[in-house]
């Protein structure tokens, strides 16, 4: 169920109205529970099982930890076992055996791969168990109460499939509070819906309609055309996701939860580091608490902060998708964060800039870096890729079919209007709807998504991770 | 005591029905002028209709005024009484050679301007032609093309088409959906149902929009139908439709490329195909004057370096190829834009349809494709008028 559909507009009208109707809060989570498995069964039933297992053993492994406290290590361990167990089956085994063919295949020797469906948001399932775990081990947040409570946590739908990954000490506080319909509530929820609904729909799925057909044949397309469709597939995918991460955050407002913000306009970066502490910020913060802290970050020299970079992202790299394009992706991730590193240690000091040159220039280079990182992202394969490397840089011949997609035009002040409505909305600043003027602006972007709206919903980018 | 209390739970009362019935007047009007606003802005950038009307022999039309539409390219032009894009029709004038071009949207081109049709490029250049070469006559074509047209409705309005503007010759543009949809599409307004080994011109009376909305309207509240005028109510009908029946309508090639040889090629003609080619053009011969006969191919540009007719749809390549063989056979001039189109693309490396907001090589001629066409059109008539 895509939010941007009727499908979901229904689903989410129902829930509503069941939940209006219920008095007790603990049967109102309960259904807010069912509601959730619902959503997830949606795409394919069987996967809620999978789902509803995944809850079980982290929270009986969560309060054994408790409990047991002389076995809480090896519990962890068989925690931590399980879920990468369970991710690694589901979404590498095959990508790991087809790696090994092509290693052993020189030598005669082949492989069966297996027909496994990748069961949906399954990474981002399993870093928010994990995750549970790892704070109750750690002592950071006591154990959920219940098992309802832990199994709401994992699987409450807006942001089930792609996020944010919520953390036990941030959301189960969260779900503590009763679920009561405020008319504010449903202002703000609505209000961070409609952006999200904004950034998906009108930029997002308008874009890929240009981006999808440039890179399914970039041998086809001229060299600017290909400029074009690497700065168009930038914009979408940062729309798609933080549209996804707005639509859900505004989902849960309407029930009265909070969930934290996930990008911060990430492309006003002025390096490599801050750009990963702008975007997809519940997946970065992930990444440096649970791995790159524990591998021991900066504490252990300057050669060794390199490698746990290089590691975390490599890894980051691959939690995106079975396939090396990913990994190549985090490899030129983790070593742009290195080179910062560097750079901010041993040459920024000794430069002698005017701020505002060296401002700009840094924010010129990160967006082109992350633009052109994203090539390796979005590509089918590592020849596609080049292809379009080739070609952007005339490496090759630059001539093909001279395409200027008119929704690019529309997509980069889309995309400065969305920001700053964004903007405006962390600071607290929402439409209170009591003024003329307020209503006027709800009705006018209301209206303009449903009439602008590209006739063929995609699915989000991000579901398939 | 309890009068007061009563007094101030009433005048609570009054203040809380005060309150709401303000708010309620500052949203409807707020949503009101939003409405307004986007009922300007999609009138002049996206959809705009004059409305519609039922001509007696051309069916439903049009009504004189402006048309606007902005999904593919941008167009804004300017309809005649008979739903045409062109000024309104006067007698044709001495040394006048008249020439009454008949097609579908690919004719009328709602999305390319003026100065860009062929029509418009093919009259100009003929006329510097004539002029140059002191040819007595001056051409004059005449647009009647018409959206979702096929050679039913040229048949069915023939002889008001000779009557009105006496035309000394007649183009009409074909494409295969002519035949392997509209023609014998009976929920079309004109198509021809088979008797036999011929054909039976029908008008469908009961002809409707495919537009839901417009249905609905026309069905259940036909008082309300001119409120189908507005470009709000359109528009959202269409996306609302869209979003509930979950139809991809936005335009997208499907790349889908299917190889045949060359004898398949007639196998993938039924009998059926090649009686109602035949039929069809043996009418349209003796119905119009100075017949000639302009074909616009579905091109499939991904995939064009290999291109030899073999990866177009089986049914299509063999109607194209009964097209040109039937027309042979009965002495009409028959001009397909294939060749011009697939050499125009290898020199240049650009497809002549599609626009900026639409998929390259989708849709309907773009400028490029017009130049073409214009080109194939004076091909045709510089000898006409040299005569």
């Amino acid at each position: 169920m895509i939010f941007s559909t009727i499908d979901f507009f229904m689903f989410f009208g129902v829930v509503v109205l069941f939940l209006s109707y219920l008095k007790s809060n603990q049967h109102k989570k309960m259904l807010l529970l069912a509601a959730s498995y619902f959503f997830y069964g949606y795409w394919d039933w069987r996967f809620t099982f999978l789902m509803a297992a995944m809850t079980a053993i982290n929270y009986y492994i969560g309060a054994a930890i408790t409990h047991f406290p002389r076995w809480r290590t090896p519990w962890l361990w068989i925690a931590i076992a399980v879920d990468l167990g369970i991710l690694g089956f589901f979404k590498y085994f095959n990508f790991f055996i087809e790696s090994a063919n092509a290693l052993i295949s020189p030598l005669g020797l082949h492989l069966g791969t297996l027909s496994i469906i990748l069961p949906i948001g399954i990474s981002f399932i399993t870093f928010q168990v994990m995750a549970y775990v790892i704070d109750v081990y750690q002592r950071i947040t006591p154990p959920a109460e219940s098992i309802w409570e832990f199994a709401l946590l994992t699987a409450f739908f807006p942001q089930l499939v792609a996020g944010p990954i919520l953390k036990a000490q941030q959301f189960l506080p969260e779900l503590k509070k009763p679920i009561v319909f405020k008319r504010t509530n449903f202002i703000q929820g609505g209000q961070l819906f409609l952006l999200g609904f904004f950034r998906k729909v009108l930029i997002a799925d308008r874009l890929a309609l240009f981006v999808d057909k440039v890179f399914e044949s970039p041998q086809d397309y001229h060299s600017m055309t290909l400029w074009l469709a690497v700065i168009a597939y930038a914009i979408q995918i940062y729309c798609d996701f933080s549209g996804y991460s707005d639509m859900a955050i505004g989902c849960a407002k309407c029930f009265g939860y909070n969930i934290p913000i996930n990008f911060n306009m990430p492309y006003l970066s002025r390096s490599i580091t801050e750009f990963w502490r702008r975007w997809h910020i519940s997946l970065s913060t992930w990444l440096r608490e649970y791995l790159y802290i524990p591998l021991g970050g900066n504490r252990q020299g300057k050669v060794r902060q390199i490698v746990n970079l290089l590691i975390v992202m490599l890894l980051g790299g691959l939690w995106h998708g079975a396939s090396w394009n990913f990994v190549v992706w985090g490899a030129l991730h983790g070593s742009a964060l290195a080179t910062h590193k560097l750079y901010g240690d041993y040459v920024h000091p000794h430069l002698r800039i005017p701020p505002y040159v060296s401002h700009v220039f840094a924010w010129i280079m990160t967006l082109l870096f992350v633009c052109l990182s994203w090539i390796f992202f979005r590509a089918t394969d590592f020849s596609v890729a080049f292809a379009m490397l080739q070609k952007m840089f005339a490496l090759s011949s630059i001539q093909g079919i001279e395409w200027q997609a008119t929704s690019l035009k529309m997509a980069i002040p889309g995309v400065i209007i969305a920001d700053y409505l964004g903007y405006l909305m962390n600071q607290g600043k929402f439409l209170q709807l009591k003024k003329f003027s307020e209503w006027f602006w709800l009705w006018f972007w209301l209206m303009g998504c449903l009439l602008l709206a590209p006739h063929n919903p995609q699915p989000f980018v991000y579901f398939q991770f | 005591m309890c009068n007061a209390n009563v007094v101030e739970i009433l005048r609570v009362c009054g203040v809380l029905a005060m309150t709401r019935w303000k708010q309620i007047t500052k949203a409807a009007g707020a949503f009101a002028i939003a409405i307004t606003l986007w009922e300007a802005i999609l009138r002049h950038t996206l959809e705009s209709t004059p409305g519609a009307w039922v001509h007696p022999q051309l069916g439903k039309i049009e009504r004189k005024g402006l048309s606007v539409q902005g999904w593919e390219g941008f167009g804004r032009i300017q309809l005649n009484s008979l739903g045409m894009r062109e000024s309104e029709i006067t007698p044709k004038a001495a040394h006048e050679y008249r020439i009454l071009m008949l097609g579908d949207s690919f004719t009328r081109a709602d999305e390319i301007p003026e100065q860009q049709h062929f029509i418009h490029l093919a009259q100009v250049s003929l006329n510097q032609w004539a002029e140059a070469n002191q040819a007595q006559q001056r051409v004059n074509i005449i647009n009647a093309g018409k959206p979702g047209a096929s050679p039913a409705n040229y048949l069915y309005a023939a002889e008001f088409h000779r009557h009105t503007f006496t035309p000394d010759s007649v183009v009409i543009q074909l494409t295969a959906h002519d035949f392997t949809l509209d023609l014998r599409d009976e929920s079309t307004e004109f198509y021809l149902q088979p008797k036999g080994n011929r054909f039976e011109l029908t008008r469908n009376y009961q002809f409707q929009s495919d537009n839901r909305l417009a249905k609905t309207f026309t069905e259940r509240m036909p008082q309300l139908q001119a409120l189908l005028q507005f470009s709000i109510l359109r528009v959202s009908g269409k996306q609302v439709q869209r979003m509930v029946s979950g139809t991809e309508t936005d335009l997208v090639i499907t790349n889908q490329v299917q190889a045949v040889t060359e004898a398949e090629i007639y196998d993938n003609a039924s009998v059926a195909d090649q009686q109602l080619v035949e039929w069809t053009l043996e009418q349209l011969d003796q119905a119009f004057p100075n017949l000639q006969i302009v074909f616009i191919p579905a091109i499939n540009y991904f995939d064009v370096e290999h291109h030899d007719l073999k990866n177009e749809h089986p049914r299509n390549v063999a109607l194209e190829k009964i097209l040109a063989q039937t027309a042979a056979e009965k002495n009409i001039p028959f001009v397909s834009l294939r060749s011009d189109f697939i050499d125009f693309y290898r020199t240049h490396q650009a497809e002549l349809s599609g626009f900026n907001n639409t998929q390259p090589g989708l849709g309907h001629l773009n400028a490029e494709g017009h130049q073409l066409v214009a080109q194939q059109l004076f091909q045709l008539y510089r000898s006409e008028l040299s005569q």
